[in-house]
Formats: structure tokens, sequence, C-alpha cells
């Protein structure tokens, strides 16, 4: 053919039958009369299927595509065979190939679908779709493949056409199982068959044969290193896919330079850019640049190939961040309409649906998530899940969108991304009404951990590169804050991390603008309330101070509100902190603003409780009542007043009264619990203690309700576990019990309780509970385990509580009792003593002090003389003396009703002089006891003394002599040694002989020990001299000696020894 | 402004907590403790106490001594009240106010006791709130009789100061025209020593009032209290009315204890107030601004504090003083920078 194009210039010389020619002007072809004529021409002149193909290939050149569509099935029309003609299959091979080719040519850039629901890009119906254009080629090469076989060749004969043509159309099918043996078939035949070998790099890519893909590619880069499409392009994408990002960037480039026009290598390289803008270690100016630099590379591919759905997705992705929906929308519909894989429809698809969404078009954006989830039925589409979650939760389905997002989640198997843990999160963390409480707790509990660990990441990034990978998680404060709502209940420490993390973010938010922002203000104080629960109230305090700070200046509607809170949360912050002057200066503030701000008066009103000033804390708490009367933790304040001023007919009244406001406050029926409990034991009057039994009833039944309305109640429990141990409830039968049983059954009861005080113990804060503690060991006879409840319980009443006081005063003194042990009695008195000091009017302590020390002289007056002492003894009978006169006292008293029996006073009185009578006969066992001890004492103390004496004569004598020694060796030591340490290493036993004359042996000896004792003298402290050998021999004795070091431990082993 | 007082020498533990505490002209320190011992000390030589004297048989709640620092009269929980000859560390009388009659009604067993700065006479109160005051039985004294007949057996007056209540604490005015009683439920009444009538009551605190001070000048009345707070009277604005009006005399409330005031103790020099609370904490307070100056932290409840008087002059007038309490010692307190 090129042949001809040089020979005839542009024109093509068709020979008919009978020699006629005609020559066309390929130039001409495109003009509506002779293209309309050529094929009527050629049929007519029954032109060689040659110059048919020849034809067809010029209009496809010139992008004619209808007619060489219309060309080509003429063609096929007339070799097919008609009348008096037989069909030509080699021409129909050919033929039918090529409308194959040109079908499969329009499919790359048919859409694959045409969307009924498209909304900005729609597409002409008249335009064919891609499968369109496959079935026609399908039907082509089998119509190619029909007329092979019909021309009898073999099959290592059939086209490279045809061949190719089937394997471009399982390709494009996504069918490379099928293309596969086809490529190794013709690559067979034909090695280096450029078409081919490209092929199979992509079948090869497509299996993720990456480096054979690269190898291959090489391979046609060798062969044609000018051909198009370029191979480099295939290289950059092996490159990528293997990692090696730098080569894949450069071999793109290097496609580029080569064609300009190359959309797929500016395409790959705007991806490549924006991929790597991804990457969370990309520095932040890095990032933007790298987008922009994406952007505009994808942007110019697309202006090339405005039908590529790979650009189209990226720019829709880009411009919806940009926020151009419409616009963004319609080139994802681009994306998903003319997408060439799956992977692009689907995410085109849930693109589309977020836009819609975005958009705030939700009918709209349903079917775009519907496809993208149809398509992707065995993965999940992140994307189009969370969309979907959206859209519910936009529609008001809460609890439809946590369907949603949990049975996603069970099939993501906790390996969701940050934003979609948030979501679920946030969903399951929401109180869905409807829902039962012990799912909402376990799903409020599962919201928790989930957040936890979000915020551990945000609470442990530091570097930009965390922050990134954090995306915008870390800064949505409100994600915190509903953190810190699940943690409030339980973990105050947590939750305070939680908001802190919150307030981090609000106030980045606010840095950039001038106005309050008001919220960041009420997160800080609502951290600062988390301080003060937490006990931390000078942080609380400056908290709100803070707070108060910032608002200064602004007077909207909403800051005053927020000052309105922050000057009561900042009171209370005060009061707790004990100064008590600047929380009623506060609380004052409050209510200049705003008279009838109830909490600060129900504040002040309990202040003044405290203070003593009642009527003040009455007016207040009546003024309160009056604006409000249905409030029940008001209700709750004033029948705790009138608990505490006594009046507990009133209180019950009041508080009765309540429960016609709310049934189903636990705190009332607590309260009414203990009123009917307390009235029913303090009953005097015969009537009241009728009605005693009733009313133990009556507050169990309360205590029982408020348990019921609440479980974890430790108030209600406490109450129930008094009447228990009291055994209040069942007063009938155990009536006719022996007493042994009595106190059997008693202590059993004492034991159950305990165990539910020690239960309860932890979450009832102050001293009640383990004075009940105390009462139950002190009930079952453990008096010691009872006084340290006792005291655990005078500490958190700082040691000022009377009762408690007196409660231990009763423990000592039945532990001392029972042990006999007067110390123990002793502290028991000091009690006393202090409750009386405390609370000097009440006489019953008195009477209690007499009792205690009448009790401790008896005590001792019935004690073995062995097991006391007369100090003690006459300390006790001292304080019978005086228990004594004090009952004296106690029984005349005459000045009204008193808190004690009189006559019992009186017996007391008689009993304690006729124990003081005992005394002397006791003292004087005592004295002759101690007498007789003391001089056995004497006795032994002389023995010792003597022992002790001789022992140290026998030291002292043994000292003078290792003097000596000592001496001895000091000089015996030779005079010019450096160190005796270092003398000694060098010579290792100074050995030196002495000698006497003939004496006798005893003389000698001591003579000889004289000399011995003379060169000791020369000797170091720590050196002696050790006689090691002493001969006696005919003409006196020899001693020999040794310089020797000596510890100090030996020097005293030896005194022993000697 | 603020002051600095640090602590410096202390006395050995004592057996128990010590709940009365004064410091007399001579230089004596004595300290009144719950086993019922009064011991009396030398400020300069706290190592050990020159007296301990066995004096009552329960906890002394209650000590008052003579302006000349050589009379002490201390009262004990069952109502003993012991009259001391501080120098020779002797009990030179005893009375069982719980068992004796006053004046033909009943008894008043005494918690809080006062001795008048002239050592003339003596005043008690307790249960029911009368106030017994006797005259000082001098001669009886200088023979040195017993109980029964000692100082403390004089004649014997008592002032009806109204409804029932518990006399918490008692004291004379330095000036000696004056006595003042604090009651358990907030009332102080302030009686004329030579008409023994009642000048002023005034109902500035509502819960019990434990402790009182007079100012050197006997201008001033101090209180301190259980609702925490410490308020000064202007004991002549209640006298101008004659009756005295009710809360009149309150000038300031003085407000920072934490918990019960239990012990106020007014400088010899007037300016400042010392404070003791069952917070732990020791306070002064300058008297001139109303305002605490210093607060120091003691180990437990501080029951007693006294300034060392102007007339024994070791130190500058204001410089120093003592304080005690639950923790069982005394310990001396001095103005950094005084040597």
């Amino acid at each position: 053919m090129a042949d001809q194009f040089s020979a005839g210039g542009r024109t093509v010389v068709i020979v008919g039958q009978g020699g006629v020619q005609t020559d066309i002007d390929l130039d001409t072809l495109g003009d509506e009369e002779i293209a309309n004529v050529i094929p009527e021409l050629l049929a007519d002149y029954a032109a060689e299927v040659r110059d048919w193909t020849l034809l067809a290939g010029e209009h496809w050149r010139q992008g004619r595509m209808e007619r060489v569509q219309d060309l080509l099935l003429r063609g096929i029309q007339f070799f097919g065979g008609g009348p008096g003609r037989q069909s030509d299959p080699t021409a129909l091979v050919n033929l039918h190939s090529m409308l194959a080719h040109v079908h499969l040519a329009l499919a790359r850039t048919a859409p694959q679908v045409s969307l009924p629901h498209a909304k900005y890009d729609k597409i002409a119906s008249t335009i064919r779709t891609k499968e369109w254009h496959y079935t026609e080629a399908t039907v082509n090469l089998n119509g190619a493949d029909a007329a092979f076989r019909a021309s009898g060749a073999g099959p290592e004969e059939e086209p490279v056409a045809l061949a190719m043509g089937k394997i471009i159309l399982y390709l494009a099918r996504g069918q490379p199982n099928v293309a596969h043996p086809l490529v190794d078939r013709l690559l067979l035949r034909q090695p280096n068959n450029i078409i081919a070998l490209t092929a199979q790099a992509r079948l090869q890519f497509a299996r993720r044969a990456h480096e054979a893909a690269f190898a291959t590619y090489q391979k046609l880069l060798s062969l044609n290193h000018e051909m198009s499409p370029d191979p480099r392009i295939g290289l950059g994408l092996c490159a990528w896919v293997l990692g090696d990002k730098e080569k894949a960037r450069a071999a793109w480039e290097r496609a580029l330079q080569r064609d300009p026009q190359s959309w797929t290598s500016l395409l790959l390289l705007g991806l490549g850019s924006l991929n790597t803008a991804r990457e969370p270690s990309v520095r932040q100016e890095e990032r933007i640049r790298l987008e922009a630099e994406g952007v505009a590379y994808v942007q110019r591919a697309f202006k090339l190939n405005n039908k590529s759905a790979a650009a189209a997705l990226a720019l829709a992705t880009v411009s919806g961040q940009g926020g151009q929906l419409p616009l963004a929308s319609k080139l994802a519909e681009r994306a998903i309409q003319y997408a060439d894989n799956k992977r692009h429809s689907i995410l085109a698809n849930s693109e589309r649906g977020r836009l819609g969404f975005v958009a705030g078009d939700i009918a709209d954006a349903g079917p775009f998530i519907a496809a993208a989830k149809k398509e992707e039925a065995a993965g999940v589409n992140i994307l189009a899940e969370l969309t979907l979650g959206q859209i519910a939760i936009k529609n008001g389905n809460l609890r439809e969108a946590l369907n949603f997002i949990e049975q996603t989640a069970k099939r993501l198997n906790g390996k969701g991304p940050l934003e979609y843990t948030v979501l679920h999160a946030c969903l399951l963390a929401y109180p869905h009404p409807g829902m039962k409480d012990d799912e909402l707790a376990k799903n409020r509990l599962t919201a928790r951990n989930m957040l936890t660990e979000v915020h551990n990441l945000v609470a442990n990034a530091s570097t930009e590169e965390d922050w990134a990978r954090l995306r915008g998680v870390g800064q949505d404060a409100d994600v915190f804050l509903d953190l810190a709502k699940l943690w409030q209940d339980e973990s105050l420490d947590k939750a305070i991390g939680a908001y802190q993390t919150a307030v981090t973010c609000s106030s980045d938010d606010a840095e950039d603008g001038a106005t309050v922002n008001t919220r960041s203000v009420r997160i800080s104080s609502n951290l600062g309330a988390l301080f003060q629960l937490q006990g931390n109230v000078e942080t609380a305090e400056r908290m709100y101070q803070e707070a108060l700070q910032k608002l200064a200046q602004d007077t909207g509607n909403e800051s005053e509100v927020l000052k309105t809170v922050l000057a009561y949360n900042l009171a209370r912050a005060y009061e707790e902190e004990g100064d008590v002057v600047k929380a009623t200066q506060w609380y004052r503030d409050v209510l200049r603003q705003h008279p009838e701000h109830m909490e600060s008066k129900v504040r002040l009103a309990m202040l003044a409780t405290s203070a003593g000033r009642n009527f003040d804390a009455h007016t207040l708490l009546k003024e309160c009542l009056k604006s409000d009367e249905s409030n029940v933790t008001l209700r709750s304040v004033y029948s705790n007043f009138l608990i505490s001023i006594g009046s507990y007919k009133e209180a019950l009244a009041f508080t009765t009264q309540t429960l016609k406001f709310d049934r189903n406050d636990p705190g009332t029926f607590c309260a009414l619990g203990w009123l009917h409990f307390t009235l029913g034991r303090e009953a005097k009057a015969s009537a009241e203690v009728a009605e005693r039994p009733k009313q133990y009833a009556r507050s169990a039944e309360a205590y029982e309700r408020a348990l019921i309305l609440d479980p974890t109640c430790a108030t209600a429990a406490q109450g129930l576990a008094i009447a228990l141990v009291e055994d209040t409830l069942s007063a009938g039968p155990h009536g006719a019990l022996a007493p042994v049983d009595e106190a059997k059954h008693r202590i059993r009861l004492a034991g159950q309780a305990l165990s539910v005080f020690s239960r309860i113990s932890d979450s009832l804060s102050g001293g009640a509970v383990n004075v009940n503690m105390g009462h139950c060991y002190f009930a079952r006879g453990e008096e010691e385990k009872a006084i340290q409840a006792y005291e655990a319980a005078l500490d958190s009443f700082q040691g000022r509580n009377v009762s408690v006081l007196l409660y231990l005063a009763r423990a000592w003194y039945a532990y001392a009792n029972r042990e006999s042990n007067f110390s123990a009695m002793s502290k028991a008195l000091s009690y006393c003593q202090k409750a009386m000091h405390i609370q000097p009017s009440d006489r019953a302590i008195l009477y209690n002090i007499a009792m205690i020390q009448q009790k401790a002289a008896e005590m001792l007056l019935a004690l073995d003389p062995a097991k006391r002492t007369l100090e003690e003894l006459n300390r006790a009978l001292d304080q019978a003396q005086q228990a004594a006169n004090t009952f004296r006292v106690l029984a005349d008293d005459r000045s009204g009703a008193l808190p004690y029996d009189v006559d019992l006073a009186d017996q007391r009185a008689r009993y304690g002089d006729g124990l003081l009578r005992k005394a002397p006969e006791q003292i004087a066992r005592q004295e002759e006891y101690e007498g007789q001890a003391a001089a056995r004492v004497e006795e032994a103390r002389k023995l010792r003394a003597a022992e002790l004496h001789a022992t140290l004569s026998l030291r002292l004598k043994l000292l003078s002599l290792l003097r000596d020694v000592d001496k001895l060796q000091r000089r015996l030591r030779p005079s010019n040694s450096p160190t005796p340490n270092a003398e000694l290493k060098k010579r290792p036993r100074g050995q030196l002989k002495v000698r006497s004359g003939g004496e006798r042996r005893r003389k000698g000896t001591l003579k000889v020990m004289r000399k011995v004792k003379k060169e000791g003298r020369n000797l170091e402290g720590n050196e002696k001299l050790q006689v090691v050998g002493r001969r006696v021999g005919k003409y006196g004795v020899r001693v020999k000696c040794q310089v020797r070091r000596v510890r100090q431990r030996d020097l005293k082993w030896m005194m022993r020894r000697v | 402004m603020s002051l600095s007082y640090l602590q410096q020498e202390s006395t050995p533990l004592h057996p128990d907590a010590i709940w009365a505490l004064t410091w007399t002209r001579l230089n004596h320190l004595i300290s009144g403790c719950a086993d019922g011992h009064l011991r009396i000390w030398d400020s300069a030589a706290l190592s050990q106490p020159i007296h301990d004297i066995p004096s009552h048989p329960l906890a002394i709640t209650s000590l008052s001594t003579s302006e000349d620092g050589t009379r002490a009269l201390a009262a004990s929980l069952d109502g003993t009240i012991a009259c001391v000859d501080v120098q020779e560390g002797r009990v030179i009388g005893k009375c069982e106010t719980g068992r004796e009659k006053v004046a033909g009604e009943n008894e008043i067993p005494a918690y809080a006791v006062g001795l008048h700065p002239n050592n003339k006479c003596w005043a008690w109160s307790g249960r029911s709130s009368k106030l017994a005051v006797r005259q000082m039985n001098e001669e009886v004294e200088a023979n040195g009789h017993g109980v029964g007949q000692g100082p403390l057996s004089g004649e014997t007056s008592v002032i009806d100061t109204g409804k029932s209540k518990f006399g918490m604490d008692l004291k004379f005015s330095p000036d000696g025209q004056q006595l003042a009683l604090a009651s358990e439920s907030g009332q102080i009444i302030v009686v004329d020593t030579t008409t023994q009538s009642i000048i002023s009551t005034y109902t500035s605190h509502a819960m019990a009032v434990r402790t009182l001070s007079w100012s050197p000048d006997s201008q001033w009345l101090f209180s301190g209290s259980d609702d925490h707070r410490i308020v000064l009277h202007d004991v002549r604005a209640g006298s101008k009315t004659g009756s005295g009006g009710k809360g009149e005399g309150a000038v300031a409330i003085m407000q920072g204890h934490q918990s019960w005031v239990l012990k106020v103790a007014a400088s010899p020099d007037g300016k400042l107030l010392g404070s003791g609370g069952a917070d732990h904490l020791i306070k002064l307070w300058e008297v001139g601004q109303r305002a605490c100056v210093s607060t120091s932290t003691s180990t437990a409840e501080v029951w007693g504090l006294d300034w060392q008087p102007a007339g024994a002059n070791t130190f500058a007038v204001g410089k120093q003083f003592a304080a005690a309490g639950d923790d069982r010692a005394v310990i001396l307190y001095r103005a950094a920078g005084s040597a």
C-alpha cells in the first residue's frame, strides 16, 4: 500500500473487470458524493479485497468511522458471495477482522454505560456503549473465524489481525485468562510481534508479574525504541508498582518528551504526584506543591482525552474537595460512564454518591452508592459505607446508620480507617431511644474503648507526620467531648484527659478568630468542673477565672449565660476549698445579676446552715420554694435542712409531698427511709413507740423502692443493711428464742450486714459506713476491728464527732473488760473525756466517765498481783474515788431532766464506796507482793552484779596483759621498715630467738618473756609477737617468736581464749 | 501584709492533749493537760517542768491566771476547781462545784473558770449558764488551810444570764470591770463585775462560742465560734445603750478558719490577734485591718494559745506566743527577725 501512495501520490487506481480503471483521489474521499458511490463502485468493479481495506483504512485515518463501517459491511456483503459469485473466505477474514478492530477501537472511547440517572454528564442516546461494540466485534471475529475455517488454512496460518483482534477483545472484556493462551500462541509464531508483546506485557502486569512485565517492556523498547504506544509508560508503571517511584517518573517524563500529546503519561505523572502528596511523611508545603503539580498534569491529560475515567475521577476528587460540587459530580459521572475497569467504576460511583450527599441531595446520591456497593459485593467500600451511614444520619435514622456501620464493621474486622472508627463510636455512644439499657451500656463501653484508642493516638501525636496520619480527626473537638462524656461517670482522670485535648483543639480553632469563641470557653468551663469533681479545686478555679477573663469584654447573649455559669462554678470551687467568704461573694454576685438564680440561693442557704444561721437559711430556701416548688433538687435540700435542724416530722411531711412531683427519685426515697427509721427509733411517747414496727417497715419499703430505681444506690443499701442488723423487720418469731440463740442470731445478722457495708464503703464517702461497720464488729464481739472502723470514721469527721468518740470509748471499754487490760481502759477514759470536752453540756458523758473509772478499779482489784502494779492500783483507786464522787454528784443532781438514771447513779455511788473499802487490803497485798518481788529482784541483781564484777576484773587483767604484749611487739618491729604492711609482704615471717641463761624453768620463762616484751616495743599497733615455740633445755628456756599482723577481731578472740 | 512567726523551742510531749495554756507575767507557761495535771514551765527552759501538779481528777478544760502571775485557777471536766500558787507549785485551794449548792440554788458544775486580774474574786460557769462569782478568801489563804475552807470558799453570788444555755468560756476584762461569758448556743454576755448586772448580750454567732479574749485596753472583745468565724465586738458600743443592743457591738467578722475556732488571744499591744482552730491552723490577725496576716500549720487541733505578757520583757511586745493542743506539746512561736 505504501508503494502505491508513493507511486500515485494520493491516488488509488482501481482496476475493474474488463480492464476499466478508475482513479480515486484519496483526498476527495471525504466528499459526501464520492464517498457515497465508492462501495457501489468497488462492488461493480469487483475490486480486490486489498482496495476495500485500503479505502476503509483511509476513512479510518481520517476518523470517518461511519464510512469505514459502511464500506466494510458492503465488502463483507460483496465477498460473502451472491447469485453467480463464490464467497471469498480470505477476503472475508480480512474484512471481518478489520471491522472487528474498528469496533474494538470505537469501544475504547465509548462509554461503559449510559446512566439513566446521570444528572450532570448526560450522554446522547444514540451513542453506543462499549458492550455494544464488543458484541459487534465478537460477531465479526466469529465471522472471520468462520471464513478462515472455510478457507481451509491451518491454524498456524491464522492472520495476526484476527488473533490480535481476539486478544484485544478478551483483554478489553476483562478476561485475561482467555487472552493469555492466545498471546502465547501468537508469540510462538512471531516471537517479536510488537503488538503481541505489548499484550503480553499487559497480561503480565495484570497478573501482578510486575518484574516479568518490566522485562517484556524492556524487550519491546530494544526492538523498537520509537514505537507507540511508548513502552516506557509500561516500564514506568512497573517501576511504580515495584516501588521505584523515581524511576517511574523518569520513564513517564521521557515518554512525555517523546510525545507531548501522550495523555497517558500526563495522567500517570499527575496521579503519581497526587498519591505522593497523600503520604503522611510528606511535609505540609511539599504536599501543597505536589498536589498542585498533580492536578495540573491530570488536567492536561483530561484535556487531551476527556473520556479517560481515571483522569475524570482524579479531577472529581480534587474539585470535590475544592467545593465545586457540580463540576466534580459531572466528572464523577463521566468517570462512571467511561470507566474501563471495575475499580474505577466503584470508586467513581461512591465518589459521585458522596458528592451528591455533600451537595445535600440525598435522593440523588442513593443510586450511585447502591451501584458502588453492588459492584463490590465481596469487599467493603468504606467511602460508600460512610456515605450511607451519613445519609441515614442526615435522615434522622440513627439506628439505621448504626446498623449499616456495624454490619460493615463486622466485615472490616476492626481494621477500618480512623474516620470510620470515629463515626462508629459516635453512633454507638448515642443514646438511641428504644434501645435496651444493657445494650446501650455495652455500646457505650465499646465506643469508649474505640475513642480512647483514637485519643491515645492524638495525645501521643507529636510530629507533623503523626498529625498528617491522623488527618482531620485530631482536630475535631466534638469527638473528644463525646469521649469525655463517656468517661465522666467512671473515670474523671480519663474524662479530663479527653477534655483537655478538646480544649486544645477548640483553642486552635479560636486563635484565628478575633471574636470570643464561646464554645471553647464552655469547654474550658466544663473542664474546670471536672477538675473540681476530681478534687483539684485550685486548677478548677484557675480555669474558671481564665474563662471569665476571656469573656470579660463580650456582651453577647450567650456569653452572659456563660458568665453566670462560670461565676457560680467559681463560687462552688471556693466553697469546696473552704473559702466561704469568696464563695459567698460570688454567689451574691450571681444573685445580683439574676435574682432568681436558684442554685446560688440554695448554696447560700447551705452555707448559712453550716454556720448555724438557720433562720437565714430557712428564709432563702422558702424564697426558692416559692419560685419553683416542683424542683426536686431544691426540695431535697429543704428536706436535708429540716433534718439538720431536727424537725424530723416536718421533714417527713415535706419529703412525702416531694413524691407528688417526682416518684422516681431514689434520693427522695432514701430520705424517707431515713426519716421513718429515725422517727421509729427515737420514739418516746407510748403511742409513737407502738408505731415503731410500722415505721421500720415503711423505712425498709422506701429504701427498697430507692434500690429498685437505682440498683447502685449505696445509701439505700446501707439503710437496708441497718434494718437487717437491727432485726427490725422480723420482730415476731425471734422474741421466743432463747437468749443464747438470740445472741447467735444477732452475730449472724451482723456478719451479713458487714458484707454489705464493706461493699458499699468505697462508694459512700464520710464516716457513716465506717461507724456502721464498727457497730457490726462490736455486735460480733470483735472490738479491735470495731475500734479500727470507728477510728477511720473519726478521721473522716476530723475528730469532732461526739458520738463516734463515745463509740470508740465503748469499744475500748469492752475490749479492756474482756482482756482485763488497764491501759485499754485508760484509752476508753481518754476518748470519753475528749467527747465531754467537745460537748460539755452532755452530763451522760460524765456518767460514762465515772463508769469507766469505777470499772477500771474493779478490774484491777480482781486481778492477780502479778498482773498489776502498785502504781496502777493506786491510780485506779484514785479514779474509783473520783468515780464514786462523780456518781454521788450525778445522783444528787436535782436540776431537771437528766440524760441518765438517777437511781442507777446512786447505786453506782454506793457500790463505789463498797469497792473502795476493799482497797486497803488489796494495796497491802500488792505491797507485800511487790516487796517480795523487789527482794527477789534485788537478790538476783546482786548476784548478777557479783558475776559481772568477777568477769570484769578478769577482763581487766587480760587487757593489761595484752597491752604488755602489744608494747613488746612494738619494740620487736624492725625500726627501718617503711610501713608495716609492705614490710610484712616482703618478709614472710620475722623470726627471732631469745634465750635465757640456765635458770629454773619458770624463772627462765619470765625472763625470756621480759626480753620478748622489750623487743615487742618496736612493733606497730596492729602487729604482735607470737610465741610459736618454747623449748626448755639444759641451758635454759628458748622461745621462738613471730611477728604477725593482728586484726582487731583476732585480738578480741584471743582475749576470750586467754 | 503578712507576718512570719517561726516555730521555736517546745516542751517534751505531755502524756495527753493540752486543752488550756497561759503565759504569766513571771514568764511562766502553765499548761492544763487532759491527764488532770497542771504543769508550770519556765519559758526560757522548756526541757522539763518546774512543777508538775496532779491537781485535778479529770481533764483540765479551763485555766485562768491573775495579772501578776502568782495565782492560777483551773477547772476540770467533773467541775473540780483548784487554785494554785504558781511560784510554789502548790494547790492552795480546791472546790468541787458539782457538789456545792450555790446561793441556795442548784449546783453549777463548772466547765469554765475565770480569775479576777487583781485576784480579788473568781467566777465560774457551766451547766445552765448561770454565772457564779465568789470572793477570794484571802485570810484563809494566808493561813494555808485545806479544802472547804481554802481561798475558794468565799461568799458567792449568782448571776442568771437568762435562758438555759451552757457556759463555754469565761473571761474577766484586763481592767477587772467586766466579765464576759460565751455560751454553747452562741450568745455572748458581758456583765459588770461591780453591779453584777448584764451590760450587753451579743448574738453574733449561731453556734457554740468556745473562746473569748479581751483587748488589753478592755474595749474590745473577740469571740471564736464553731461557725468558723471570729467576731470582734466593741464593748463600749454596747455600754452606751446600757442594756446593750443585740449584736450591735459586732464590729468586724474575721473569716479564714476552715473549722471550729477553738482559741482566740489578743496580743498585749492590742495590734494582733492569735487564733487556733480545729483545722490545725494557727492564724494571726491584724486587728486594725481585720485581716489574716499569718497562718501556721500545727499537727493537731489547737486548743491553747497565749502571748508573752507585756511585763515579761524578754522580747518586744507581741513578738512571741505559745501554742498547744492535741499535739501534746507547748510550742513557742517567735516573729522572724527578733532575736
